[in-house]
C-alpha cells in the first residue's frame, strides 16, 4: 500500500481504537479500572506529545511536566473560578466549560512552550534539555509558593469532568495530527532537522522555525493532558508535576522507540499498568518490590530492545519509512 | 566578464589567533565552472562556510546574485540560490533516498494547513514534489534506489545523492566540496561528464573544491589556489600548474619538479 493510504488507515485505526477505549470506559467498569484507563489516556497524550519533540524533531525536552502543570493549573483556576457556574450547571454547559478549560490550557501551555523554545531552539545541541529542566523546576517552585493557587497544599475543588470521551477524543485528535504530519513536507523537514540540522539548513529548511513550531504544539498538547488530569482528579498539587513526572514521560518515549507514535502509546499504557499489576506482589512478599521490578523491566527492555519497543517503526509500518 | 554572480571581498575569518581566511577576494561569473585548490588546511571549506552563512567572517563582504549575504541565515542563503554539498557526507541517513531529495524541495511545499486538511492543491503539490524528486534521482542514476535508506547506499552513490539533493534546492550557484573524494576512476569520470551536462542544463555556476587534480584540470575553466587562507594564484589550469608559488605551497620551497598533480 502506498504511503498516504497507509497513514490514513493508521489514522482510522487510531481514532477507532480510542473510541473503543472510551466506549469501554463508559460501560460500568469498576471505579479503579475506570480511573486507571483515564490515567493511561492522559499519559498516552503526554508521551505522544513528547514524542513529537524528542522523537520526531530530535530535540531533548526534560521539562514536559512543567507544561502539563501550566495546563493543569490554568484549567483548575478557570474551572473553580470564572467558569465554576458552567460546571455547576452540568449537562451541555459543563461540556462547554470543559472545552473552554482544555482550550485555555492548550493556549497557555503552548505560549509557555513558545517562550521557552524561541531562545533555546535557536541554538544547536543540548541547550533545550538544560533550559526545559530549569523551566520545569521554576514552574514547580513558583506553584509551591503561590498562595492563590493553593501552594504546597495543592489546588482543591476542581470540577470533575474530562471523562473517557474527552480524554480519548483529544488523544485521538492529537494522534491524528501526528500521523498526518508525517505525510506533509513540514513533517519530513522536521525529520531532516533531526537527522542533520546543518545539512537541513543548508538546503533551505528553516530549522529554528520548524523546531519552535513542533515544540509549541507539543507543549500545548501536554497542557491539554494537564487539564484532563486536573478535571479527572479534582485535586492537583505541585508534587504531581515534578522532575520525576518529566522523567516518566521521557522513559515512555524512549521505551516505545524515539519517533514512533504507536510505540509511545504502547509504552504509556505499559508503564501505567506495570506498577499497578505489581501491586499484589506486595501482599505476597510483605516488601514493596514494585520499584525494583519496574527498574528491572526497564533495564531488560533496553538491553534486548535498545531502540525501544517499536524502534522508529509503527504498528502499521514496522520498517518506519514514514516517520511520525 | 559579466557582472559576477558571486563575489568575496577582503574577507577575513579568524578562529582565535588562526586566520582561516585572510583578506581573501574572489569573484565568479555566471555559468562559470571554477575550482578551488590548495593544501589541507588552506581554508577551502572555510570559504564555503562563509559563502553559505555557516561561519560569519570578522571582516569583508560577500555578495551573491546581486545581494549582500551579511546577516542572512543559512536557509535564507540556500533559498537565494547558493547551495552546497559537504566534504564529509551529510545525508539524512535514516530517511529514504526519495525523502532526502523531497526534504530539499521544502521551499515549494504546500502549507501545513493545506496538507493537514488534505486539500486537493496540497495533494497536487505533493505529487509535483515527488515527481520532481524522482526526476532528479533519475538524472543522477539513482532512480532505482528511491525507496532505500540513504545511509545504506555505497559511498559513491551517497555522494551522488548529495548532488541530487542540492539540485533540488534550485541552486544558481552550486558549491561542491570534494565531490569525487573516495570515488573510483570510473565513477570520477562519470561525475565529470555529469557535472558538465548538469551545469548547462540547470544554468549553474559551479565552484568546486577538489583534490583530484585530473578532474580539476580537465573540468575547471579557472582555478583559485589558496594557502593559509590567502589566494596565492588564480588563472587557467595550465598557468596555475606552472606557477612557482603554487608549487611551493604544495611541495615546499626549493623543489621545482612536478606540480600539484604530482603532489598527491
Amino acid at each position: 500500500m502506498n504511503g498516504p493510504g497507509r497513514s490514513n488507515l493508521a489514522a482510522v485505526a487510531l481514532v477507532g481504537g480510542c473510541a473503543a477505549l472510551a466506549w469501554g470506559a463508559g460501560l460500568a467498569l469498576p471505579p479503579y479500572a475506570a480511573s486507571l484507563l483515564l490515567l493511561i489516556g492522559v499519559n498516552a497524550l503526554l508521551a505522544a506529545s513528547l514524542n513529537l519533540v524528542n522523537g520526531v524533531a530530535g530535540q531533548f525536552c526534560l521539562g514536559h511536566a512543567g507544561f502539563m502543570a501550566v495546563g493543569a493549573y490554568t484549567a483548575a483556576w478557570l474551572g473553580a473560578g470564572p467558569l465554576a457556574g458552567l460546571f455547576a450547571a452540568g449537562g451541555l454547559p459543563l461540556q462547554a466549560g470543559m472545552a473552554c478549560t482544555a482550550g485555555a490550557a492548550a493556549l497557555s501551555a503552548g505560549a509557555a512552550g513558545w517562550l521557552v523554545g524561541l531562545p533555546s531552539l535557536r541554538l544547536k545541541g543540548d541547550y533545550l534539555a538544560i533550559v526545559t529542566l530549569g523551566f520545569g523546576e521554576i514552574i514547580r517552585v513558583a506553584l509551591l509558593n503561590s498562595d492563590a493557587l493553593g501552594g504546597a497544599r495543592g489546588f482543591i475543588g476542581i470540577p470533575l469532568a474530562g471523562g473517557p470521551a474527552w480524554t480519548f477524543g483529544l488523544l485521538a485528535a492529537f494522534c491524528l495530527f501526528c500521523v498526518r504530519l508525517g505525510g506533509t513536507a513540514q513533517g519530513r523537514a522536521l525529520l531532516a532537522v533531526r537527522e542533520d540540522e546543518i545539512a537541513a539548513e543548508s538546503l533551505g529548511i528553516p530549522a529554528t522555525r520548524l523546531k519552535v513550531g513542533a515544540f509549541t504544539a507539543s507543549a500545548a498538547a501536554a497542557g491539554v493532558a494537564g487539564a484532563l488530569f486536573a478535571h479527572q482528579e479534582g485535586f492537583i498539587s505541585p508534587d504531581s508535576f515534578g522532575f520525576m513526572k518529566s522523567m516518566e514521560i521521557v522513559v515512555m518515549v524512549v521505551l516505545g522507540g524515539m519517533g514512533s507514535l504507536s510505540g509511545s502509546l504502547l509504552a504509556a499504557a505499559l508503564l501505567t499498568l506495570l506498577p499497578e499489576a505489581l501491586r499484589p506482589l506486595k501482599q505476597l512478599t510483605g516488601v514493596d518490590l514494585r520499584m525494583v521490578l519496574y527498574s528491572l523491566a526497564l533495564i531488560l527492555l533496553m538491553l534486548f530492545r535498545p531502540g525501544g519497543l517499536m524502534g522508529r517503526g509503527e504498528l502499521w509500518d514496522p520498517r518506519g519509512r514514514r516517520g511520525p | 566578464m559579466d557582472a559576477p554572480i558571486l563575489s568575496v571581498e577582503e574577507v577575513t575569518l579568524r578562529f582565535g589567533g588562526l586566520a582561516a581566511l585572510d583578506d581573501l577576494s574572489l569573484t565568479m561569473g555566471p555559468g562559470e565552472l571554477a575550482g578551488v585548490i590548495g593544501p589541507n588546511g588552506a581554508g577551502k571549506t572555510s570559504l564555503f562556510n562563509v559563502l553559505t552563512g555557516v561561519a560569519r567572517p570578522q571582516r569583508g563582504r560577500v555578495r551573491a546574485l546581486d545581494r549582500p549575504l551579511e546577516g542572512l541565515r543559512p536557509f535564507e542563503i540556500a533559498a537565494l540560490g547558493v547551495v552546497r554539498t559537504f566534504q564529509n557526507i551529510r545525508l539524512f541517513k535514516d530517511l529514504s533516498v526519495l525523502d532526502n531529495v523531497r526534504a530539499a524541495l521544502h521551499r515549494g511545499a504546500p502549507s501545513l494547513a493545506a496538507s493537514l486538511a488534505a486539500r486537493p492543491s496540497a495533494a497536487r503539490g505533493e505529487k509535483g514534489m515527488r515527481d520532481r524528486a524522482l526526476e532528479l534521482l533519475e538524472r543522477l542514476d539513482l532512480g532505482a534506489r528511491a525507496q532505500e535508506r540513504a545511509g545504506s547506499l555505497p559511498y559513491g552513490e551517497q555522494k551522488r545523492l548529495e548532488i541530487a539533493r542540492a539540485l533540488a534546492c534550485g541552486p544558481k550557484v552550486l558549491l561542491l566540496d570534494e565531490p569525487a573524494a573516495g570515488m573510483n576512476p570510473s565513477e570520477s569520470a562519470w561525475l565529470r561528464a555529469k557535472l558538465r551536462s548538469l551545469r548547462s542544463e540547470f544554468g549553474l555556476s559551479v565552484l568546486l573544491i577538489e583534490h583530484d587534480m585530473g578532474m580539476v584540470m580537465e573540468l575547471c575553466e579557472r582555478l583559485i589556489v589558496l594557502d593559509h587562507g590567502r589566494k596565492i594564484a588564480e588563472g587557467a589550469p595550465e598557468e596555475v600548474r606552472r606557477d612557482p608559488r603554487v608549487l611551493e605551497a604544495y611541495l615546499g620551497p626549493r623543489r621545482r619538479a612536478g606540480g600539484p598533480g604530482e603532489a598527491r
